[in-house]
């Protein structure tokens, strides 16, 4: 607990002002005045100190996720297990669109009076991206602002901003079935060691039937076959993080995954970090699956290249897949 | 979508551009009821209207018809606190508020007006029996019926604080500006131990504690400006935008049960022993000090407070009236050095007034003081003076009685040291002897003496002929015994009905004379108005006298402050002595020895000095340090015009040698005051210019610094495009009140060529990629 300084300075400043007009001209009549402001602070810390440990706060998003044009809000609430109230709290926050950073600082200043109240936070954002809303800070101070209690909770919350879909014409493309895939293989297609071209360790997105339930059990870590066959098979979606194309090219990939899940075809999202070189991959097959590749991908750094994510995935990559670029509005097919 | 309104669509649109995202509008869950808020502080409005008006009146158990009132103020309250219920209804229904107000004011001037003079009235009159005050300003009431007026002047009152208190609470929830709008009401009977009931003080004490409550929790405040209300307030500070809840109602019902439960318990545990009269403090000058402040504005009202000249305890040179204290420095003006004799005041004379006007001495057109000089008092005795004139004003002579300007003798090279031969007298019975005058028999000194000495004012005469009638027993056959019973009449008279003080208050100018304000109303003065009013009683009585001023030396003063010196006892005094002391002595005198007495003509010894002010009984005792801030306060409005020598200059305006100094004449300015408090002041106000533009350029160098650190190029543009626009504008060069930035190029290429023809040394600036780079950055 600290004291608010100025506020106590003014306070002190008013009950000595009185005291030397009671005093200098003998009027006891002030002295209820003066009492009453020695009376009313002493209640207001009383009080303070009964109550500040018994508000809780959480924070959680109205939607899980936005479309574009609509902006995303988060909604605070708390909750007060005493039988008084406070008067006011300060919640400091700060919001950003991961895409860009910002260090613009939000004080929201609201009354904690009641048994559980929340306030809904709009955020308008006026680009596609996923918003963060962080909760830094939440001052609460007693009835009369001369004692404050700070407590730093790590709330978070983040919402993504979806672009409008576009029409992509034909997608995807035909890719040729030439053996068995995770989808028409057998049941017993997976126990045949000839079919396992590697065993690798377990990726967020892999099937259930891919895992490798022995060596999982036997090395208490997941591990996940890898078919043969699979992976020539598979359509790769590899969106560039292009700074100047971001808007067509979140666009394009949004409409790319929703119109292969919605066919039921098989493929897998690679989001490419160029900060770190490295990639990760999704295989989306439900708005599940969408969001959270979306989720991946809006947390990423941009960059000026056009193709950067394709150069590295080219000269690092071993795996043999279509490769479906996805740049802007452009969404080029190769191997 | 989230609307925003178009202001802060333009507030937020650089951190739209900086950070592609704004905080929308907040909501709350459970809202507030905004119409329960009005009324809620409609409530706080009435209560601290009522307690305050009905206070007032209650505590001077003034009449009024209270359930009139009572209905009235409810109304008024409702009334203003529900103007914060939305725009349309604040700007709508102010002016409608406004005009009824300013209409009906117009319409009932007469009970209003009478009502207010009324309750001033009997304030006036409880201050005055308080402060036992002699006379009272009284105005006038148009209409009789005080139950009425009372009424009516408290019905426009209370719309009136009402009003204020509105803005204090529904507008600002502040409790400093509602405890200013509210408390003086109390403290004006309070000041006089007069306590009002109860009822009113935990009425005051409980909106008192309310509104602190709600100032501090900062959620009490209703906005109304803008296209629509919101919820939160939003404010931007810098790098911190803030979201504040506005009014909220549980912060409201708690305040009322935690304020009324506080000013229950304590109305209840404290009231009787709070409105007990507390004892009375001594010394407590503050106190004193403000009561003479308030006693003078009773009397003479807010022009009774200031100066018309400097009201230092020094010389006034015969000016009256002028001055609402007296307030010495308590510095020494003049050392004097001499043999006391006997035990009364040795007075050192500087000034003579013989013609009086309505509010200055004058000295007589032709100076007799060499000739009365020549005059031998026989009285066996000789005496030296030395005095050393430190502050006493160069221009001044002082001279002890009996002396006169040949006697003067000037220290070798030195115009502020002198020495004076002169014949003290032991004691008045010397006086009283009948002996033949010698000067009376030049006939223009007997028409000094016997016409000037004797005039009074005609207007003057009914206030004195009141004054002396009771006097009229006086029977003494010799002239000179006559003329000291007369003084002895008039002084007894003084003592037992007139007051000691130094503050009395300056009489208020052109409208008064000062002897018969002081006679009729004042009743209160010093040594100037006592003096003043003695000579024109004497003179009215048929006793020729005179005023002076100069400095008094009481034997008080000798005993307490005086230094013994070297000097040879024999060579300054020969004669009789009635005390013991058988040295020199060497006094200080400070300007609080600066005095006012008379002279009476006593028949073959020509005038001789009384004492004509009565003693003050401790009223007066004022510490140095008081005065001192007293003068510093009131020397700025001392420098004002000087009405008499205005008056003289009118009458001689076709002198032709008329010149700058006759016009500084007339403005009776105490240089050395005047110009002091005035450094002092001028020195404040430079010292803080200065460190203004300190401060803003150093906040301007850090800003730079900061956008320079942050590679802020927008910031950077903008505060070198504003500055060249400054400086354009400054040139001449643009005159548009917002100029575009194509206006500004075509300035500033002429502004370049304009530079170019009168320099030698060239300009050579690209405008052209200039303000792309500017116009770039700055609309990116």
């Amino acid at each position: 607990m600290k004291i608010n300084v100025k506020i106590l300075i003014i306070y002190i400043f008013a009950i000595v002002l009185l005291s030397a007009i009671a005093l200098i001209y003998e009027q006891p009549v002030i002295v209820l005045f003066i009492l009453m402001l020695i009376v009313i602070a002493l209640i207001s810390m009383i009080i303070f100190v009964k109550v500040n440990d018994k508000i809780e706060f959480s924070l959680s998003p109205v939607s899980e996720y936005v479309e574009e044009p609509n902006s995303p809000s988060f909604r605070l609430e708390y909750k007060n297990s005493a039988r008084l109230g406070l008067f006011t709290g300060d919640v400091e926050f700060s919001v950003e669109n991961r895409f860009y950073p910002n260090s613009t600082v939000h004080k929201l200043s609201v009354p904690l009076n009641r048994k559980e109240n929340s306030f809904i936070i709009p955020v308008e954002s006026y680009n596609i991206g996923l918003v963060t809303l962080k909760i830094n800070r939440i001052t609460l101070f007693d009835y009369l602002s001369i004692v404050r209690k700070t407590i730093e909770p790590s709330f978070e919350s983040s919402v993504p901003i979806l672009p409008q879909e576009r029409n992509i014409g034909d997608f995807p493309p035909a890719v040729p079935k030439d053996g068995p895939d995770e989808f028409t293989e057998s049941e017993n297609i997976g126990n045949i060691s000839s079919d396992v071209k590697e065993i690798r360790e377990y990726r967020p997105g892999d099937r259930l039937q891919r895992i490798h339930w022995k060596l999982s059990a036997k090395l208490d870590d997941l591990f996940v076959k890898e078919m043969a066959h699979t992976s020539t098979l598979a359509i790769i979606l590899l969106p560039e993080l292009c700074e100047k194309e971001i808007h067509a090219t979140s666009s394009s990939l949004l409409s790319c995954i929703k119109k292969m899940y919605t066919q039921k075809e098989r493929f897998e999202v690679c989001i490419y970090n160029d900060k770190t070189c490295d990639y990760s991959f999704f295989t989306v097959i439900d708005e599940e699956g969408m969001l959270e590749a979306m989720t991946h991908f809006y947390c990423q750094p941009l960059y000026e290249g056009r193709e950067n994510a394709l150069n590295t995935f080219i000269s690092s990559s071993n795996r043999v897949a279509t490769v479906v670029h996805i740049i802007g509005t452009q969404i080029r097919i190769g191997e | 979508m989230i609307m925003l309104s178009r202001i802060e669509k333009l507030i937020y649109k650089k951190e739209i551009n900086d950070n592609h995202l704004v905080v929308g509008e907040i909501t709350q869950q459970k809202q507030s009821n905004r119409l329960f808020l009005c009324l809620f502080k409609g409530f706080l409005i009435f209560i601290a209207t009522y307690c305050s008006i009905c206070g007032l009146l209650d505590a001077f158990e003034i009449s009024y018809n209270k359930p009139v009132i009572i209905i009235a103020f409810i109304f008024f309250s409702a009334y203003v606190s529900m103007l914060y219920y939305n725009k349309f209804v604040f700007y709508l229904f102010y002016i409608v508020l406004f005009l009824a107000f300013t209409i009906e004011l117009a319409r009932y001037y007469a009970p209003v007006y009478s009502g207010f003079q009324a309750v001033i009235n009997i304030i006036f009159e409880n201050y005055s029996d308080y402060f036992a005050l002699s006379t009272v300003r009284e105005a006038q009431e148009l209409v009789a019926d005080r139950y009425l007026t009372v009424t009516f002047a408290a019905l426009f009152m209370g719309a009136f604080i009402a009003i204020l208190l509105n803005v204090a609470i529904s507008g600002y929830m502040n409790a400093g500006e509602t405890a200013l709008v509210t408390f003086p009401f109390i403290e004006i009977p309070v000041f006089i131990q007069k306590i009002p009931p109860i009822t009113y003080l935990f009425g005051l004490l409980f909106v008192y504690t309310c509104i602190i409550f709600l100032q501090l929790s900062g959620h009490s405040r209703m906005q109304v400006k803008g296209k629509r209300t919101h919820e939160f307030l939003r404010f931007k500070r810098r790098k911190e935008n803030t979201y504040s809840y506005q009014a909220d109602t549980p912060v409201f019902m708690t305040s009322l049960v935690i304020s009324l439960a506080v000013s229950v318990i304590l109305t209840v545990i404290l009231f009787i022993p709070a409105s007990t009269p507390g004892p009375k403090v001594a010394g407590n000058v503050i106190r004193k000090q403000t009561e003479e402040y308030v006693k003078i504005y009773i009397q003479t009202g807010l022009s009774g407070l200031f100066d018309a000249y400097s009201s230092t305890g020094g010389l006034a040179n015969g000016k009256l009236g002028g001055v609402s204290q007296v307030r010495p420095d308590f510095e020494t003006d003049l050392n004097v050095s001499f043999v006391p004799i006997n035990f009364d005041t040795v007075y050192l004379k500087a000034y003579t007034g013989t013609i009086y006007t309505r509010s200055e001495w004058f000295e007589s057109e032709k100076d007799f003081s060499d000739f009365e000089n020549t005059r031998d008092y026989n009285l066996n005795n000789h005496a030296k003076m030395e005095i050393e004139n430190i502050d006493g004003g160069l221009e001044n002579t002082f001279l002890p009685y009996f002396s006169g300007r040949k006697d003067l003798e000037y220290a070798e090279g030195r115009n502020d040291l002198y020495y004076v031969s002169y014949t003290p007298y032991l004691r008045l019975k010397d006086f009283e002897a009948p002996v033949e005058d010698e000067l009376l028999k030049d006939p223009e000194y007997y028409d000094y003496v016997y016409t000037q000495c004797l005039e009074v004012p005609d207007y003057l005469k009914e206030t004195l002929d009141n004054v002396i009638e009771p006097f009229d027993t006086i029977e003494e056959t010799d002239v000179n015994r006559y003329r000291i019973a007369c003084f002895n009449a008039v002084y007894s008279y003084f003592f037992k009905n007139f007051d000691y003080t130094m503050s009395p208050g300056s009489t208020p100018t052109y409208r008064r004379d000062y002897v018969e304000y002081f006679l009729n109303s004042q009743k209160r003065g010093f040594c100037a108005h006592f003096a003043s009013a003695t000579v024109m009683l004497l003179r009215e009585m048929g006793v020729p006298a005179r005023y002076c001023e100069g400095y008094c030396i009481p034997i008080s003063l000798v005993y307490d402050d005086a230094i013994l010196t070297d000097n040879d006892y024999s060579e300054w005094y020969s004669g009789e002595s009635l005390t013991e002391i058988e040295n020199v002595i060497k006094v200080p005198v400070n300007d609080s020895y600066a005095h006012a007495w008379i002279e009476i003509y006593l028949d073959g010894y020509g005038f001789v000095p009384f004492e004509a002010t009565i003693p003050s009984f401790g009223d007066d005792d004022v510490s140095p340090s008081l005065y001192d801030f007293g003068f510093l306060f009131s020397s700025l409005s001392s420098n004002t015009l000087n009405y008499e020598s205005l008056g003289n200059f009118g009458q001689n305006q076709n002198n032709t040698n008329f010149s700058a100094k006759s016009i500084l004449e007339m403005f009776d300015i105490n240089t050395s005051s005047v110009a002091s408090t005035l450094f002092v002041v001028f020195s404040v106000v430079a010292v803080a210019f200065v460190l203004y533009l300190i401060v803003r350029l150093i906040i301007l160098r850090i800003k730079l610094a900061v956008y320079k650190a942050n590679n802020d190029e927008y910031n950077l543009v903008m505060y070198e495009y504003n500055k060249l626009v400054k400086m354009l504008r400054r040139k001449g060069f643009i005159k548009k009140k917002n100029p575009l930035p194509d206006d500004v190029k075509e300035s500033y290429d002429l502004y370049i060529a304009y530079y170019n023809n009168t320099h030698k040394k060239k300009k050579e600036i690209d405008t052209e990629k200039l303000f792309e780079y500017y116009e770039r950055i700055m609309y990116s």
